[in-house]
């Protein structure tokens, strides 16, 4: 009975009400002796006590926010709120308190309606995916054509994780939140928001631009349907198209077709969070590392006293710790999110020697191919930078004085330098800019062994339905 | 009176240790304190008032002007006495001549792209787009460098002052006489390969155009254009100096980087310099922090170096890996004539020599990196002090390189992992290709 706090509270009401007339005397007895008692007592306010003793907020006093409360105070948990808010409404990372000021309200409960929700998109995802392998296995097995299958596939794997994520996820955010309190903090308001803005921006952009890629495939999708009629009716011949995969084994039915567009909007958001949610990690861990290397940098060239250093270095090791915490967290999000990235580019590279049958088709296909090359450069660049931050702190430890340096400031240095800090795909590869050029190269070399087996598909050729 | 005492015998004893320490080293106190003066004062004087003073700033100065001629490095004062004398305006005409280059490099680019969009996309075809590409990528990037110059180079002025002074006037004009050297004759490499490219074009022109030979050169030189305009001799020319410019910035990029890989890697070597003289000595402590703050200095710099060029090392390094391909890719091709075979032998390898001289002078600097390292195993036991412990771990953790946008850091290995890409792709290319006849006018594209 745990669900809904309000319901809660009138079934107690309710109970209360239920009680024996004799003892609903004897309580209104004993509530008017306290409350002489309190009358007596000058300073008490006998309202606020009954309020917080039934757990009830006053309705007559006006909530009344302060400046301070909408201020950011630079934390992570704050920046991600709206984001991880955003998540919910797509059956993802199903936390409660997300948006709440302090991250100890954060819980996360199996019998939560998010939990609920999450859960039920994850079957029906399954059954989707259940679907498509059997549209799959029945036709030609090639690497194009399996295309479909990795992809809700993977949406299948990341929804399993971000559960499994928003398990951990308080935890995660109340060691954040401790190693961020320790940190040297910032003076203007301008700092503090940095993190917190860029984090927005990420997401704002990237939402706009795969609403906009979404958008571009519907409408060569329906210019797709309008070439090959199969039915009279524009909007069955575009959900047949669409949703293949149903309409392979069922018949044609309008709950179903609307069943199937809704995974389809759902999966392609989780395709896009899932780079999304590394990239915002990944902002964050780069921010903490930037707030005590913004500090070394103050202090740059100075004699500074050992203690200054040993502090440093903790907090530096912290921050560490948090980020190989992250990174255990994240790993499978991240492994999912390159191998995925890497086969798409490889696939959508093949696709681009295809003849385009419509101007429609080839404003969303080079779209698509840019957004997505994008996105990819985008994840790892903002994942290498927690690398990059990390190891700018070594440059401030060599400009030490000589009369300042200390065993403190070696064993900083020595830690720094042997180190290998960045968020990694599972421990199988690390994040860092030169993965980049390895993974063009292999893009390269793969696409070139590709393009030997490639033959033309030929778009227009209705029966054939490639389309995907 | 005790306090006196006390005093009186602190001092003596004092004295007494000193003493002891000079009878012990005298010789080589002596020897240290003239080293001192050595490390620290610029004895040697310039043999003329006009003769260089060793700086990077006087060295790469012709250079630069040469730039300004073809619209690249917009900075004013490069030929000032110091580098207190640069400066970067907006309202500069050399800043006004650099956009204006840009702009038109951008619509030559477009009409470009236009060409190639209505032919058939290889490989191949896609050269020029590459080729006009990688140069507005690079003079844009020259552009945004001519702001953060004058700074830079004044951050590197501070830097050799602070280097010990040269002996002799031969290792004074060194540098200078280093980069004259090497641009003077990549420069000329150049214009030799450019000339013969005209020569191959004009005299066995085996599908001309036009009926004039020169008027059938300008048509296929800025072919791009004449797909959409009809033909006019003043267009031509403007794209004949246009391909000019080009082809310029196509080889000043290298050349620029090559100039500032060995300008970094000479101030390493003087540091190595010094120390390989002074190293198997005991030598104070101070000097060791001397040493340790000079090298840190360099480091620095060149952090900061490549923080600025490193967009350009990229271009550099992209554009020569894909003409290295692509021409070798060529050689397969029948030649028409002996003047083609020529010029296209003479073009291979200039361009491997060229990308093999960048990425050997850009690596010196890694390895004149390393190179204290060794010499610090020198250093004797009376004289290894806590600051030499601290270079030497400071030196084998640190990965001091230039490097194309962090991507990757330029070292020797690169050498091989270029090689190797370049021989992976060669043989896939190859299945694909088909022989050009380029004497076979119907293949060409059609005339207007």
């Amino acid at each position: 009975m745990r669900f809904l706090p309000k319901l809660e509270r009138k079934f107690r009401r309710w109970k209360k009400l239920k009680k024996s007339p004799l003892f609903r005397k004897l309580d209104i007895l004993c509530e008017s002796a306290r409350k002489r008692t309190f009358q007596q007592t000058p300073d008490a306010d006998y309202v606020k006590r009954l309020q917080t003793e039934y757990g009830e907020k006053g309705g007559k006093e006006l909530s009344y926010k302060r400046r301070e409360q909408f201020m950011y105070n630079g934390s992570f948990h704050e920046a991600v709120g709206s984001i991880l808010l955003t998540a919910q409404w797509f059956a993802m990372m199903p936390v409660r308190g997300v948006t709440a000021k302090h991250p100890s309200s954060l819980s996360f409960s199996w019998r939560n309606v998010r939990t609920c929700c999450c859960l039920l998109f994850i079957m029906s995802m399954l059954i989707n995916l259940s679907l498509t392998i059997y549209k799959v296995l029945n036709g030609s097995i090639t690497f194009n054509n399996v295309r479909p299958l990795i992809f809700k596939s993977c949406i299948c794997l990341v929804c399993g994780t971000a559960l499994n994520l928003a398990r951990k996820w308080p935890e995660l955010m109340m060691h954040w939140y401790e190693i961020e309190q320790d940190l040297p903090q910032y003076r203007t308001q301008r700092e503090k928001q940095r993190m917190a803005h860029s984090i927005k921006m990420v997401m704002f952009v990237g939402m706009m631009l795969s609403f906009a890629e979404h958008l571009l495939s519907m409408i060569s999708a329906i210019n797709y349907a309008s070439y090959c009629n199969k039915t009279d009716d524009p909007i069955r011949n575009f959900f047949l198209l669409t949703n293949d995969e149903i309409f392979y084994v069922f018949d044609y039915s309008t709950p179903l077709a609307l069943w199937g567009k809704l995974q389809n909007v759902y999966s392609t958001f989780i395709w896009n969070y899932m780079d999304i949610l590394v990239m915002i990690v990944s902002i964050g861990l780069a921010s903490k590392f930037r707030q005590l290397n913004d500090n070394l940098l103050k202090f740059k060239g100075m004699h500074m006293a050992p203690s200054y250093w040993s502090e440093r270095r903790v907090q530096y090791r912290n921050i560490c710790t948090l980020c190989s915490n992250m990174d255990n967290a994240i790993a499978l999000i991240t492994m999912v999110s390159f191998s995925n990235n890497l086969y798409f580019i490889c696939v959508q590279l093949l696709r681009s020697l295809n003849t385009m049958p419509s101007v429609a088709h080839t404003v969303y296909f080079y779209f698509s191919l840019i957004y997505l090359i994008g996105r990819t450069l985008a994840v790892s660049l903002y994942a290498a930078s927690v690398h990059d931050e990390s190891r700018r702190s070594l440059r401030y430890l060599r400009c030490v004085p000589k009369d300042s340096w200390c065993p403190e400031v070696k064993r900083f240095a020595e830690e720094i330098s042997s180190d290998m800090v960045a968020l990694s795909g599972m421990k199988f590869f690390h994040l860092t800019r030169k993965l980049v050029l390895s993974v063009a190269g292999t893009i390269v070399t793969y696409e070139l062994v590709l393009i030997q087996f490639h033959e033309d598909q030929d778009l227009w050729d209705c029966d054939q339905s490639s389309y995907s | 009176m005790w306090r006196m005492q006390m005093r009186r015998q602190r001092i003596g004893r004092r004295c007494q240790r000193l003493r002891q320490q000079l009878q012990q080293h005298g010789r080589a106190w002596l020897e240290q304190l003239q080293q001192r003066r050595a490390w620290r004062v610029d004895c040697a004087r310039p043999r003329h008032s006009h003769s260089p003073d060793g700086s990077f700033h006087q060295a790469v100065a012709p250079v630069l002007v040469l730039a300004q001629c073809f619209s690249l490095m917009p900075v004013r004062g490069v030929r000032a006495a110091s580098a207190q004398g640069l400066y970067f305006s907006r309202h500069s005409w050399r800043t006004w001549y650099s956009l204006a280059y840009i702009c038109c490099t951008s619509v030559d680019t477009l009409f470009t792209i236009n060409l190639a969009v209505h032919g058939t996309l290889d490989v191949r075809s896609v050269e020029p787009i590459v080729f006009h590409g990688s140069i507005l990528w690079g003079s844009y990037h020259f552009l945004q460098l001519a702001r953060r110059w004058p700074a830079l180079m004044r951050r590197w002025a501070h830097v050799e002052q602070q280097l010990p002074g040269y002996e002799n006037w031969r290792q004074r004009e060194h540098l200078t006489r280093r980069i004259h050297s090497v641009s003077l004759a990549l420069l000329t490499l150049s214009l030799m390969e450019h000339l013969l490219s005209i020569l191959s074009a004009v005299y066995h022109d085996y599908c001309p155009m036009r009926k004039d030979p020169i008027e059938s050169y300008l048509y296929a030189d800025a072919q791009q254009l004449f797909y959409v305009f009809p033909y006019s001799n003043w267009l031509g020319w403007l794209g004949k100096i246009q391909n000019v410019m080009l082809t310029f910035g196509w080889n000043y990029i290298d050349l620029f980087v090559i100039i500032v890989g060995m300008g970094l890697s000479e101030l390493l070597a003087r540091l190595k310099h010094q120390l390989q003289h002074l190293v198997e000595r005991p030598m104070p402590e101070l000097f060791w922090t001397y040493v340790r703050t000079r090298y840190r200095s360099i480091v620095e710099l060149i952090y900061d170096v490549d923080e600025a060029v490193s967009g350009i090392m990229l271009i550099s390094f992209g554009s020569n890996l894909y003409f290295v391909c692509l021409q070798l890719l060529k050689s397969i091709n029948k030649m028409p004539s002996i003047v083609h075979a020529v010029y296209f032998y003479f073009s291979l390898s200039f361009l491997i020599g060229r990308s093999l001289s960048v990425l050997l002078f850009v690596s010196s600097v890694h390895d004149r990196a390393r190179e204290p390292l060794r010499l610090l195993q020198l250093v004797p036991p009376g004289g290894y002090h806590g600051e030499v412990s601290r270079l030497a771990s400071e030196l084998s953790s640190d990965n001091v390189a230039l490097s194309g946008l962090r991507f990757f850091s330029i070292t020797r290995k690169l050498c091989l992992a270029v090689a190797g890409s370049i021989v992976t792709y060669e043989l896939v290319l190859i299945q694909f290709h088909e022989d050009e006849k380029s004497w076979d006018c119907v293949a060409q594209p059609p005339l207007h």
